[in-house]
């Protein structure tokens, strides 16, 4: 008769179960510990990818011909996917200047030509100490980006620390960014 | 003024399905007729109420409202009326009111009928349904109000996404939600045998027309849902195992099951606590497709706009009309078991068989579909369960069903016998290997999928011809119009809805495996061969719609002698207002197939990305649909034939009272 | 105790199942309509090509809404099936694509999910959802045969041996 009885309970406990992570899961979106538009990166706490890229020539500085991650070896440093037709970026600029003073930050501008780089960042700011062209996007797969803007923060030994997708609003900065700088001892 | 009164009815539709949930269960339990009338009574005012409701809304998009916040976010002053109106229901309020309408109207409809079912029962099944509305009524006026208005009334409103505009969309909604709300029906039925602890051959026979109801317009939602994402999505698939789709499968499977488990309660007393728990089981996953499609926590083409903040009430409405029934279940479930009286090889075995097969695919459907949100859960990980997952796991389960299907049918009650069976299966193998080999020789080199998928389409349809020639064929004492006079509906409905299947699958393998596909990129003057078609393409024009601007190439198409048969105009359209481009692929349907063309990006220097099709009997996968919903209908007008043979329907009625589970 | 025309059915079932249970796995596999692609990112070799689109239907679309890249207009899907086509023309195997981009993107890129420790539970229950039905149909007959042998006791039982004893005696033909 028991075993019986079990199975009269078992629709009770798989619907028990789907409720529960049902309400797990509207519990993390609504306390905002769970943010569904943020894909976890496969990068994180693994050396960054191997990354060389045709340099922005700006006018004056121009040492080199290719930039690349080990650049900053022995220093924390972001890496900004951006890029001149993207809306979102021109939002983050104000928080990458401020960010641009405690750390280096090296900009990729992602599937965009040279001239239009150029200009947005004369309108906006150029908050990087470097920038690289990748200009068919290969890069951003590369580093698993699917979408711009995106910014990584890399420790001094070059791995990867963490990945936001997303602008940098101020939120984003008091909750992730700042507290990893802290971290890293920045 | 006229929103303010829709918005009126709403609260007063509340407080009446309120009484209509509580009392009449008080009433049955202590055999108060003046409080079990209140259930009738009170559900048809709910009915007439929510319509007004329902009315005053559809009017205040009718006559372009914009002081209405719903009207101001999803309508256009330019919009088709036809759009407008169907307008009503493209957005969450709207579509959430439309569910509580068809809610109501499916409680007013027992309550003007079902003369022939005790009161108590009725009062108690009003209740439960009666609960359900409430729910509902509550999550729309506490959450989502649709007569909200706005302060700053705006010119024009934002309009109506134009993937949305389209005749499909104004009918799949509705159609849908017959389905899923008709399911509430054979839930209130069952947790009403729950509450008093007592099923009879009679409460199966009172809730067989409902069950039928809601699994007809289910099955021809489904397909107008994949009909219309076939012509309107451009791509030409008919089914993505998208998470609201999914949705509506769910509901569909467990309702197909239940129809066949009322079947061995009404004819053999047999599986009534096993009918009762899919009953509450359709019912609940109607329940549970609407969490996901309005909580936004599962990402789908379908969801309406997300907000995990109603996500939390259809979770309480969840936990309250599943889990307070199931616990019930848990409790009286083992009183209504009964001694079987049946091997299983027999038709009751046979419909074990499929009813076990149905509830494994529901399971693997359900757990496919939620599994990436549980593993976020337990280990914060984001996969993908995709259409590759549910082919392996979904097609097998669905292809032993099929070959059930054969068989089942054939098989006595209780004891099963082979002398029926043998000549079916003998025909039904035959078959089988004749369909397999002729359509693999259409196309060389088939591997072993699809070759079993022709033999599957083989098999039933020449078991259901082999079973019917049984019926049918002249047999010394009667003639063929003789033996067809008396087979009752309900086998004929089993025929014709298993002949649906067949037909269905023909156009999915069909499709599937024969298809045809050129991408080119055309300049004015090409011509294209696609299949034993020459396609010209003589260039774009420029085409002005009601609420667009379009491009649209021409293609003229001829046969192989040259003869031009048909001029297919497939669009890039750009919507004024919505600022929105959407792709209208063209497409020109026929019993043999369906040639299909979608423009792509270019122009005239560099030419244009032309994408062809031609999709042999691609609208047989709907007609099989529509055809399987007939048999249903068919069936569900099922006893009568049978019923005038046998003694009158009173004396029926007698003789199951005074069996000892007789009616409440 | 069965009778042997009841056999060769459950044989004729045996085989009809065998055969006819391999089912609709491998249909969606064979020929696979292009959808989002263009005219120019089509290898020149079919048989690449169909490699490439069978790929592709198996790479999920990442800025899209449960779309696969095959059948997705977005910019990533774009690039991510050139990446595809570019790979394939560089003689990498299959396999060998898919884990980079797995390498690259995680898990959620597939639309076939990985059979790991993590999915185990996925990939099992199905097989295992069959074997639980099977042991509840079970279950419940042997439950309800137990219920029949104890609707009579002893003394009911024999009293109804009794009874029908003396029917048949009546009943024998006489010789």
């Amino acid at each position: 008769m028991s075993q019986m009885r079990l199975s009269f309970l078992l629709p009770l406990v798989a619907f028990g179960i789907l409720a529960l992570v049902g309400g797990m899961a509207l519990y993390g979106t609504l306390s905002g510990s769970r943010d569904p538009t943020q894909l976890p990166s496969v990068f994180v706490d693994k050396p960054a990818p191997q990354t060389s890229l045709p340099r922005l020539v700006q006018t004056g500085s121009a040492t080199g011909n290719n930039v690349s991650v080990t650049m900053f070896q022995g220093k924390p440093v972001l890496v900004n996917f951006f890029a001149s037709w993207c809306a979102p970026c021109r939002a983050e600029a104000p928080a990458l200047e401020m960010l641009s003073k405690r750390v280096a930050i090296l900009g990729i501008a992602y599937k965009d030509r040279g001239e239009d780089t150029t200009a947005f960042l004369q309108q906006y700011g150029n908050p990087f100490q470097a920038i690289g062209m990748d200009a068919d996007g290969r890069t951003g797969i590369e580093w698993g980006v699917y979408g711009v803007p995106e910014t990584y923060l890399l420790d001094a030994n070059g791995v990867v620390k963490l990945r936001h997708a997303g602008p940098l609003t101020r939120g984003v900065l008091e909750t992730t960014i700042f507290p990893a700088l802290e971290a890293l001892g920045s | 003024m006229i929103a303010e009164l829709g918005h009126f009815a709403l609260i007063t539709a509340f407080i009446l399905s309120l009484a209509q949930g509580v009392l009449p269960l008080f009433g049955a339990a202590r055999g108060n007729s003046a409080m079990m009338l209140i259930a009738p009574a009170a559900a048809i005012s709910v009915a007439l109420a929510v319509a007004f409701s329902f009315g005053a809304l559809v009017w205040g998009f009718i006559t372009s409202d914009f002081s209405l916040a719903l009207v101001a976010n999803h309508s256009h002053s330019t919009k088709p009326m036809i759009y407008k109106i169907s307008g009503t229901w493209g957005n969450h309020e709207g579509s959430l009111l439309l569910w509580i309408l068809i809610l109501a109207i499916y409680g007013g409809v027992l309550a003007l009928g079902g003369s022939a079912m005790p009161m108590a029962l009725k009062a108690r099944i009003l209740a439960v349904q009666g609960m359900v509305t409430t729910g509902f009524l509550a999550f729309s006026l506490f959450t989502s109000n649709p007569f909200l208005r706005l302060a700053n009334i705006p010119l024009d409103g934002k309009g109506l996404n134009p993937i949305l505009q389209d005749p499909g969309l104004a009918i799949h909604p509705p159609m849908l939600y017959l389905g899923y709300v008709g399911l509430s029906m054979a839930f209130a039925f069952a947790v009403a045998a729950l509450i008093t602890g007592e099923v009879d051959r009679l409460w199966a026979k009172w809730m067989r027309p409902w069950i039928m109801a809601a699994w007809c317009a289910l099955t021809c939602g489904i397909a107008l849902g994949s009909w219309w994402a076939y012509y309107e999505l451009g791509w030409g698939g008919w089914w993505f195992w998208d998470p609201v789709e999914n949705a509506s499968l769910m509901p569909w499977l467990a309702a197909t099951a239940l129809l066949h488990s009322a079947i061995v309660v009404e004819k053999r007393g047999q599986l009534k606590s096993w009918t009762v728990l899919l009953a509450i089981m359709a019912f609940s996953l109607s329940l549970v497709g609407t969490f996901i499609v309005r909580s936004g926590l599962l990402t789908s083409v379908h969801s309406f706009a997300s907000d995990p903040a109603r996500g939390v009430f259809v979770l309480a409405i969840l936990l309250f009309a599943v889990g307070i029934p199931l616990a019930l279940y848990a409790w009286r479930g083992p009183q209504l078991v009964t001694t079987a009286d049946f091997t299983l090889t027999s038709r009751e075995g046979g419909l074990i068989a499929n009813n076990m097969l149905l509830v494994v695919a529901t399971a693997i459907v359900l757990l496919g579909t939620f599994y990436p949100l549980g593993l976020e859960m337990v280990t914060g990980a984001r996969i993908t369960v995709g259409p590759p997952y549910f082919d392996a796991t979904f097609n097998p389960v669905m292809a032993l069903l099929m070959v059930f299907m054969a068989i089942g049918p054939v098989m006595a009650w209780r004891r099963g016998q082979t002398a029926r069976l043998r000549p079916v299966l003998i025909c039904a193998a035959v078959g089988a290997g004749i369909v397999a080999l002729a359509g693999s020789s259409f196309a060389f080199g088939f591997g072993i999928g699809p070759l079993a998928a022709l033999g599957l389409i083989g098999w039933l349809g020449a078991g259901i011809g082999a079973d019917i020639w049984q019926q049918l064929k002249p047999n010394g004492t009667a003639g063929i119009g003789a033996r067809a006079k008396r087979i009752p509906n309900d086998v004929i409905g089993m025929w014709v809805a298993h002949f649906g299947v067949v037909i269905f699958m023909l156009g999915a393998v069909g499709d599937n495996l024969f298809n045809s596909e050129q991408v080119v990129r055309a300049k004015p003057g090409d011509v294209i061969q696609i299949a034993d078609r020459n396609v010209t393409f003589t260039g774009v024009k420029q085409v002005e719609g009601p609420n667009y601007q379009a491009l649209a190439a021409q293609l003229e198409y001829r046969d192989e002698d040259g003869r031009f048969f048909a001029l297919l105009t497939p669009e890039k359209r750009v919507y004024n207002a919505e600022r929105q481009t959407t792709t209208e692929a063209a497409i020109r349907p026929t019993l043999r197939g369906d040639d299909y063309a979608v423009l792509g990006d270019g122009d005239s220097k560099i030419g244009y990305t032309l994408r062809l099709y031609y999709k042999p009997l691609v609208s047989w996968i709907w007609g099989g649909a529509v055809i399987m919903a007939l048999g249903g209908l068919i069936a569900a007008f099922g006893r009568q034939r049978a019923a005038t043979k046998q003694a009158s329907p009173q004396q029926n009625t007698a003789s199951a009272l005074s069996t000892p589970d007789g009616g409440a | 105790m069965m009778a042997t025309g009841l056999w060769r059915t459950h044989i004729l079932i045996g085989i009809a199942l065998l055969n006819m249970a391999i089912g609709l796995v491998f249909i969606s596999a064979t020929i696979t309509p292009a959808r989002a692609i263009t005219a120019e990112e089509m290898l020149a070799n079919p048989v690449l090509e169909e490699r490439a689109r069978n790929l592709s239907k198996q790479l999920r679309c990442l800025v899209c809404q449960n779309q696969s890249i095959d059948d997705s207009d977005a910019d990533l899907a774009r690039d991510l099936r050139r990446e595809v086509r570019s790979q394939i023309a560089a003689g990498t195997s299959d396999d060998a694509i898919i884990d980079q981009l797995r390498a690259k993107y995680g898990d959620y890129v597939l639309l076939n999910p990985p059979l790991d420790r993590a999915t185990l539970f996925l990939w099992l229950s199905p097989l295992g959802f069959i074997i639980l039905g099977g042991l509840i149909v079970m279950m419940a007959r042997r439950q309800r045969g137990a219920a029949i042998a104890n609707e009579l006791d002893a003394g009911e039982r024999a009293r109804i041996e009794k009874m029908l004893a003396s029917r048949d005696s009546e009943n024998r033909p006489k010789t």
